[in-house]
């Protein structure tokens, strides 16, 4: 049973569908893929593939069944493999044989005790036993050992990924948090726009709030070359401040949260002709990229509709269009639909009339949509990753290599004959043996 | 105007390296090969040039667009390619394989944009840089991996004393001794150049693995290259199966560089790296 799950054949088959799934994945875009949203552009640019993509199930083929199962037996074979492979090393026997074979090399004049302490002196990272069987004796050198132990390691390793991934699978958390400059969300469900993953071990929450204190982007020619994010995280034990930086997000309590976009948001203060505020005064985040700023839309309470259109720099339109996300002298043009169009430009602090209605802008800020991700498998996968390098160094660096001595006496003269599948081991044998290089021939 | 002048005095030079190794190879001129591994050394030195000269300009290691990948990477192969040509000597004639991949890949360069642009955000990270400076040395053992499989193989062949430029080329064990070595060094180099790539992913897309194309590709050619050093360590292999495996996995390489840029299918392009990091696009609502 073991030797049948062991198959290296079966581990072929296994490595087959992995990688047949591996090229599917390849042709069609995978709904996994959730940075860019790539198999919504696909799946509307091929509608009718797409359908037929996700009727067989090759639009989320590494979540597939099939795979999973293909995945858990590879683990299974290389299980058995290795437990295999430990009991045959564990118990192999050293056979003296009748004669060399005819590609070994001899060395007249060194006994087999002498031989066996040159070779144990100085061959220290081999194993050497010395058989001895009526006048012959067979030195055995055997560095496997270290090839070995290499072997187990890197298959300890992926192994080791197989179960980060499976990790990873259960208490994976992904969600999407926007928040505003001085905006504050509790890690709770509602606070998030959307999970499109959440830990099936494990909690998906924390018990913190998250502000984001401020946000600010570098530019250079027209291209965000970096973005900053100060935010403060409290738990009931300790509130305490973090940097998040693309490429660096800032985290707590396990969970990162990465900077993914972002855009304008105007503190308005709407009221009637006399005052009283007509909807709630807030913050309203501007939802649509136009050129130079963002604009959104403000419905009122008598059905009438408050365009809001945000600049980054009012007093210079060019650099507001090349770098919309440097607030240098952010204002928003506010219109009021109603027959005609009624459109004036407020900077931070001005009120505007518009129609029988007041709007003063408090300031312009920024909002940042943040992918928040947490995942437990990581740690495993990286020292996984980690056993893996390890163990292939030292598979390679001391790969297999076997030598045989066999030292024969004729009468008071003794002869060794070295063998090994390396040349360059043989050779190096001959050498520490070899007295006088003209006492070795080959046979 | 200098990096210009280096770069195509660098492809003038390499592209009269290749015809001489191939004519040194075709008709059996041995100063032609002589000549070919002369021109290759004064080509690395314009081509190392050209960098020096872009590194000054964008006052940065050039690893962030397309061309300049390309011409890192080339560098690197070259480097390589030479460093083993030295060592040794009757290795020179992997350039055949070598140089002709150089020269193309240069090629192909051409046709993207030049222009010195600003390290975006997506790329501002140790990360970025240990994975591309991997892939650099991992598709170099790689391509020299290959040249010498083609090597052990035209080697190996029956009628191989028909090709008098195999003459000096050491005997298919040799060759697949010392493929050995490097698929390991490969094998090694790609696998902290998938870790380190999984790490900056993680902190870029929050995911350290997405099975994009790339990172696929990127698998499928580690695991081709690993069962090749199966096959040698465990199965004890010791023939031509191992040289094409060696070919047979440059094209994962070629996939993953060039092939996967093709696909629109991909968020991990070199062409348009760390999209998600737009921050122009409109809130979702």
């Amino acid at each position: 049973m073991i030797a049948r799950l062991a198959s290296p054949k079966l581990a072929a088959a296994l490595i087959g569908v992995l990688l047949a799934a591996c090229v599917v994945a390849f042709v069609v875009p995978q709904q996994s893929h959730s940075a860019l949203s790539l198999y919504q552009q696909w799946s509307q640019a091929n509608p009718d593939l797409a359908r037929v993509a996700h009727a067989v199930g090759f639009d989320d083929v590494f979540s597939s069944p099939l795979f999973l199962v293909a995945l858990a037996l590879l683990a299974v074979n290389l299980i058995a493999c290795t437990s295999l492979r430990v009991a045959r090393y564990a118990n192999r026997t050293i056979v003296v044989p009748s004669g060399p074979p005819a590609s070994a090399v001899r060395v007249d004049g060194v006994s087999a005790e002498e031989a066996h302490r040159i070779m144990r002196a100085r061959m220290p990272l081999w194993s050497i036993t010395r058989v001895d069987e009526g006048d012959d004796s067979l030195i055995f050198a055997d560095r496997r050992t270290a090839g070995f132990l290499g072997s187990l390691v890197l298959h300890l390793g992926i192994l080791l990924v197989i179960v980060g991934g499976a990790v990873s699978g259960v208490t994976r958390f992904d969600g999407r948090m926007v928040l505003t400059e001085g905006e504050t969300l509790s890690d709770v469900r509602g606070s998030y726009m959307g999970t499109p993953s959440e830990p099936r071990l494990g909690d998906a929450y924390g018990d913190f709030w998250v502000r984001l204190d401020s946000l600010r982007f570098d530019y250079e020619a027209g291209q965000i070359t970096q973005a900053h994010a100060q935010m403060t995280f409290a738990d009931d034990s300790q509130t305490a401040v973090r940097q998040g930086v693309v490429n660096g997000p800032a985290r707590w309590q396990g969970k990162s949260f990465l900077l993914v976009k972002g855009g304008h948001a105007a503190a308005l203060r709407i009221t009637d002709a006399g005052g009283n505020s007509i909807v709630p005064d807030s913050v309203y985040r501007l939802g649509n990229a136009v050129e130079g700023g963002y604009e959104d839309t403000v419905e009122l309470p008598d059905g009438r509709v408050l365009a809001v259109r945000s600049t980054a720099d009012a007093a210079d339109p060019a650099a507001a269009k090349t770098e919309p996300l440097a607030l240098r002298d952010p204002a928003v043009t506010l219109s009021l639909e109603q027959g005609s169009v009624a459109s004036e430009t407020v900077r931070p602090g001005q009120t505007v009339s518009l129609d029988g209605v007041a709007v003063t802008l408090g300031d312009v800020r920024l909002w940042n949509e943040f992918a928040v991700r947490q995942d437990r498998g990581i740690p495993v996968t990286y020292t996984a990753f980690a056993i893996i390098l390890i163990g292939t160094v030292i598979r390679v660096w001391f790969g297999k290599a076997v030598a045989r001595c066999l030292v024969q006496r004729d009468g008071s003269v003794s002869s060794v004959f070295v063998w090994s599948g390396d040349q360059y081991v043989t050779d190096r044998i001959v050498g520490m043996l070899a007295r006088v290089p003209e006492t070795t021939e080959t046979i | 105007m200098f990096e210009y002048v280096m770069f195509w005095s660098a492809v003038a030079g390499y592209s009269a390296a290749v015809l001489l190794v191939v004519a040194g190879l075709v008709f059996k001129k041995e100063w032609a090969a002589t000549w070919s591994w002369r021109l290759s050394w004064v080509a690395f030195a314009l081509h190392s040039a050209s960098i020096a000269a872009r590194w000054y300009t964008s006052g940065r290691l050039p690893y962030v667009q397309e061309y300049e990948n390309v011409l890192m990477g080339t560098w690197v192969v070259t480097a390589l390619y030479l460093l083993v040509g030295s060592a040794w000597q009757n290795l020179k004639v992997t350039g055949v394989g070598v140089l002709p991949f150089v020269l193309l890949s240069l090629g192909v360069s051409t046709t993207m944009s030049t222009a010195v642009a600003p390290v975006t955000a997506p790329y501002r990270s140790i990360w970025l840089g240990v994975h591309v400076t991997f892939a650099w040395f991992t598709y170099a053992a790689y391509t020299i991996c290959a040249a010498l499989g083609f090597l052990e193989i035209m080697k190996g062949r029956k009628d191989s004393a028909r090709y008098t430029w195999l003459e000096k080329v050491p005997a298919p064990e040799v060759l697949r001794e010392r493929t050995m070595r490097f698929v390991g060094y490969g094998f090694l180099v790609n696998g902290v150049m998938i870790a380190s790539g999984a790490i900056w992913a993680y902190d870029l897309w929050g995911s350290y693995w997405q099975w994009d194309p790339v990172e696929t590709w990127s698998l499928l050619t580690w695991l081709a290259f690993g069962l090749y050093l199966h096959a040698w360590f465990t199965l004890g292999w010791r023939d031509t199966r191992l040289a094409w495996i060696a070919i047979g996995a440059l094209f994962g390489v070629l996939m993953t560089f060039w092939g996967v840029q093709f696909l629109p299918s991909s968020y991990h392009l070199f062409r348009d790296l760390g999209a998600t990091m737009q921050m122009q696009s409109g809130m979702p609502r």
